[in-house]
């Protein structure tokens, strides 16, 4: 059970937010956009996201979400800051720095990402460098600020932008120290009393309590969403591989490859065909028949999960399945045979259920097959091999709503004279076999 | 102290068990520690005002504080050494006011503690980190307001000058530092992650066509879709089980997925959709993409070459294998069906009348259907056969198509 139990394939059709843990960030951060009535909290996480796509790797969209955050955050504090007690170039400085600043959010909605980061960070340094060393002066202590913008660039500029971060990062660093090292030089006149100066120096440490918690808020909500993809990537891997397939696979690029194949002495295969299929294709739109294959042998995939038979895979209107690949080769047969019979009965419910002439031709053959994956491209899980050459030939023998068995699954049977002589058959590889039949209730009771 | 013993100490308590985001963060912590004795030894060092009992007492009680973060490391106590950083800077900066200490200005470190605890908590102390960075910003502002009210900056500075000083660069140097530090904790641990979604996503496009893989990736399903004109393409090795009888499985399968690896280049070469591989039969469609000008065209030029590479593969592996080619183009259904094992596929009539083409076809030839051959008359030269009986249909007329050597030129 445990080999096949790792496999959830409905989760994969359902729109994949209600199932995952990981849904509630996800629905925070991608689909913020769809909030209609702009809560402020809603409104912050949308003017946040300006410039991210739902195409952006979220490590990428980090970088824009808490450029966007630092403008709305200096946005808020500007008001406070230009109501303190100041010279009027003061205020003017702090004002063109929260208009400019603003210019970063347009920049980035036109995905010039870099540059509004850019734009952002130049923008603060120069209005502090101004505030501290052309307008209020040193004892309104604006270069605080400096040395907390210092570490911004690191957290705001695009991931192959380090290089311009440093430089950015180092000039604001320097600010700082230089205020320090020429105090007298820089304004002396100006005092703007205790209240103002220590609002400065409380409001730059309040900025980098925001910028760590910022920083680390986002950053954890795209470290979720990675893991969110990936654990989808994963789950739709494993659906149309098997996982032990995927696992082997995954990793090596596609000219790299191995050939994938294993060889196995006893395997059951089972053929399912659509009796009927070319009538109907021929009075049905064909949407309308993918849509009536997929709903019936979507039905199949769940008896496959339940009876422990591998769902190798489908073409055209015929259904590929076998027992025994996974190291459970033991009984396989009779497993096989259980999953041909609940076939039958799902088909016959599901044509009354529609009401349509619909029924099932099933082959079942047990022997040597070989399973794996082959080519580089449209890679699919597939079995080629004796077996299947005889499965086959039976589907093709069997009648409509019963089971065509060869000698290898025939013993399987708790009464293996019940099935009914078919004949010899002819598989595609030249061989002959004697065939049985299983019909009426004995096919799917 | 040499290179390799500074690189020793600042991975202290590294080990196997540590992933790379939380390794990396212990180095962080480490490197912080290391930073902080150094801050210590050259403020006790430049300025006289530090060298006085009490503030001698002060700095060693941090600096030991700091050897205990290295220690606690080398323990693998490893939230306990991250909260020691940020209280070690908010011990330093109570103790002056507390000890009535001479040191004005020696709080300033609490702005870059402000932010410090986000950085070097492990995630899960979340409300930790949190209060630590509000303790630091009040106290930052009351220790403020107290120097603020007896001095000016200029003032401040003019007594203390060498001592703020020093204490600025430190500030400075630490903020660059643990910004670089953190960025490039950030770099790495996003292309980790993306280094292993990548891996699944590379072999996921390597089953379904890249659309369809990520519509189901972000969850939306794929349904099936009509296209209104595309050509189907099907190959097969006439009698393939009979010939490969006498290998082995496994070698008749070795062989086979020789044989479609050069198919595939094929079909990456031409611009051509692969659409699966079942048994020995092999099927590519054209014109399933926007660009669907000239797919007919752009089909049979790959029939062509796809006839020699078989011709050429078998040479190689010393054995006939006869290869019929078909094609037939019109409307399909595309899409994905069933919830597990599902390929991308096309249904329709257009698919079964291309199987036919190469059911009924020749060996080593390209057989095409009228439609397909009223698309690529204009381009390659065909020849009639018979109408033929096609079973489950009225009689068609097919063409096939002539190599290229005697066929471009008219």
């Amino acid at each position: 059970m445990t080999a096949l139990a790792d496999e959830a394939p409905t989760l994969l059709r359902a729109p994949l937010e209600a199932s995952e843990s990981g849904a509630k960030t996800r629905v925070e951060l991608v689909d913020a956009a769809r909030i209609s009535l702009p809560t402020p909290r809603g409104l912050w996480q949308r003017l946040t996201r300006i410039g991210v796509t739902r195409a952006m790797s979220p490590a990428d969209a980090k970088y824009i979400i808490l450029v966007n955050t630092f403008v709305l955050i200096n946005t808020v504090l500007t008001p406070c800051l230009v109501l303190l007690p100041q010279p009027l170039s003061g205020r003017l400085i702090l004002l063109l720095v929260g208009a400019l600043v603003l210019l970063v959010l347009a920049l980035n909605h036109r995905r010039r990402h870099a540059l509004a980061a850019l734009l952002l960070n130049t923008v603060a340094l120069v209005g502090v460098c101004a505030q501290t060393f052309v307008g209020s002066g040193v004892n309104l202590g604006s270069q605080f600020f400096a040395l907390v913008i210092a570490c911004a660039p690191f957290f705001t500029f695009p991931r192959e932008r380090t290089g311009l971060a440093l430089l950015i990062a180092t000039l604001s660093a320097a600010a700082f120290v230089v205020a320090g090292f020429f105090y007298a030089t820089f304004n002396q006149a100006t005092s703007a009393g205790p209240l103002v100066f220590t609002s400065a120096v409380t409001g730059a440490a309040l900025l980098a309590a925001l910028i760590g918690y910022y920083t680390r808020r986002i950053a954890r909500e795209a470290e979720g969403l990675t893991e969110l993809k990936r654990s989808q990537t994963d789950l739709l891997l494993r659906t149309v591989l098997p996982s032990h397939v995927a696992a082997r696979l995954k990793g090596s690029r596609a000219h790299e490859r191995e050939p994938l194949a294993e060889q196995h002495d006893r395997v059951s295969v089972i053929v399912c065909d659509i009796a009927g299929f070319t009538a109907l294709s021929e009075t049905m739109a064909p949407e309308e028949l993918v849509g009536l294959l997929d709903a019936l042998f979507s039905e199949f995939d769940a008896l496959c999960l339940g009876a422990r038979v591998e769902k190798i895979r489908t073409i055209g209107d015929a259904y590929i399945a076998a027992a025994g690949l996974r190291g459970d080769a033991e009984r396989s047969s009779s497993r096989a045979l259980s999953c041909a019979r609940a076939m039958i009965r799902v088909t016959e419910a599901f044509a009354r259920r529609r009401g349509l002439a619909l029924g099932v031709r099933v082959g079942v053959s047990t022997g040597a097959a070989v399973a794996g994956v082959l080519g580089k491209r449209r890679l699919s899980y597939d079995l080629w091999g004796p077996a299947v050459h005889r499965a086959t030939a039976l589907e093709a023998a069997a009648p409509v709503n019963g089971i065509a068995l060869d000698d290898d699954t025939r013993v399987a049977l708790p009464d293996p004279d019940a099935p009914a002589p078919l004949g010899e058959l002819r598989a595609l590889d030249g061989a002959s076999f004697p065939a049985y039949a299983l019909t009426g209730s004995a096919s799917s009771g | 102290m040499s290179g390799r013993g500074v690189t020793r100490l600042t991975r202290l308590g590294v080990d196997d068990a540590l992933t790379g985001v939380d390794a990396q963060r212990v180095v962080l912590i480490n490197v912080l520690a290391l930073l902080g004795i150094a801050i210590i030894a050259s403020l006790t060092a430049i300025s006289a005002i530090t060298r006085t009992e009490l503030a001698l007492a002060v700095q060693l009680s941090a600096a030991a504080v700091l050897l205990l973060v290295l220690w606690l490391h080398g323990r693998r106590r490893y939230w306990e050494a991250a909260v020691m950083i940020p209280l070690v800077v908010i011990f330093a900066g109570v103790a002056r006011p507390l000890l009535a200490l001479d040191l004005p200005g020696s709080h300033d470190f609490l702005i870059v503690n402000a932010m410090l605890p986000f950085l070097v908590l492990p995630v899960r102390f979340g409300r930790t980190a949190e209060t630590l960075s509000l303790v630091s910003v009040l106290l930052c502002g009351l220790l403020t307001y107290r120097d603020a009210t007896r001095y000016t900056y200029q003032e401040l500075m003019a007594l203390n000058t060498s001592y703020l000083q020093s204490q600025y660069v430190s500030m400075a140097v630490v903020m660059v530092c643990i910004g670089l530090f953190m960025r490039r904790i950030n770099l790495r641990a996003d292309a980790a992650a993306e280094a292993e979604r990548a891996r699944a996503e590379l072999l996921l496009h390597d089953v379904l066509p890249a659309p369809i893989a990520d519509a189901m990736i972000a969850g939306d399903g794929a349904s099936a879709r009509r296209h209104g004109d595309v050509s189907v393409l099907f190959a097969n090795i006439e009698g393939f089980a009979t010939i490969a009888a006498g290998l082995a499985p496994l070698e008749q399968v070795t062989l086979l997925d020789g044989l479609f690896r050069v198919y595939d280049d094929l079909c990456d070469r031409h611009g051509v959709e692969k659409i699966k591989s079942f048994g020995d039969v092999y099927m590519v469609a054209s014109g399933l993409e926007s660009s669907g000008g000239e797919h007919a065209e752009r089909l049979t030029a790959f029939a062509l070459e796809l006839v020699a590479a078989t011709e050429a593969y078998a040479r190689r592996r010393g054995r006939a294998l006869p290869l019929r080619v078909g094609i037939h183009s019109g409307p399909v259904v595309a899409g994905v069906i069933g919830e597990m094992r599902f390929t991308y596929d096309l249904w329709g009539d257009t698919v079964n009348t291309a199987q036919r083409m190469e059911a009924n076809g020749v060996r080593g030839r390209v057989q095409v259907s009228f439609v397909t051959y009223s698309k690529i008359n204009h381009k390659f030269r065909c020849e009639l056969r018979d109408v033929i009986e096609i079973k489950g249909k009225i009689p068609m007329q097919t063409y096939l198509v002539r190599a290229p050597d005697g066929g471009r030129t008219p």
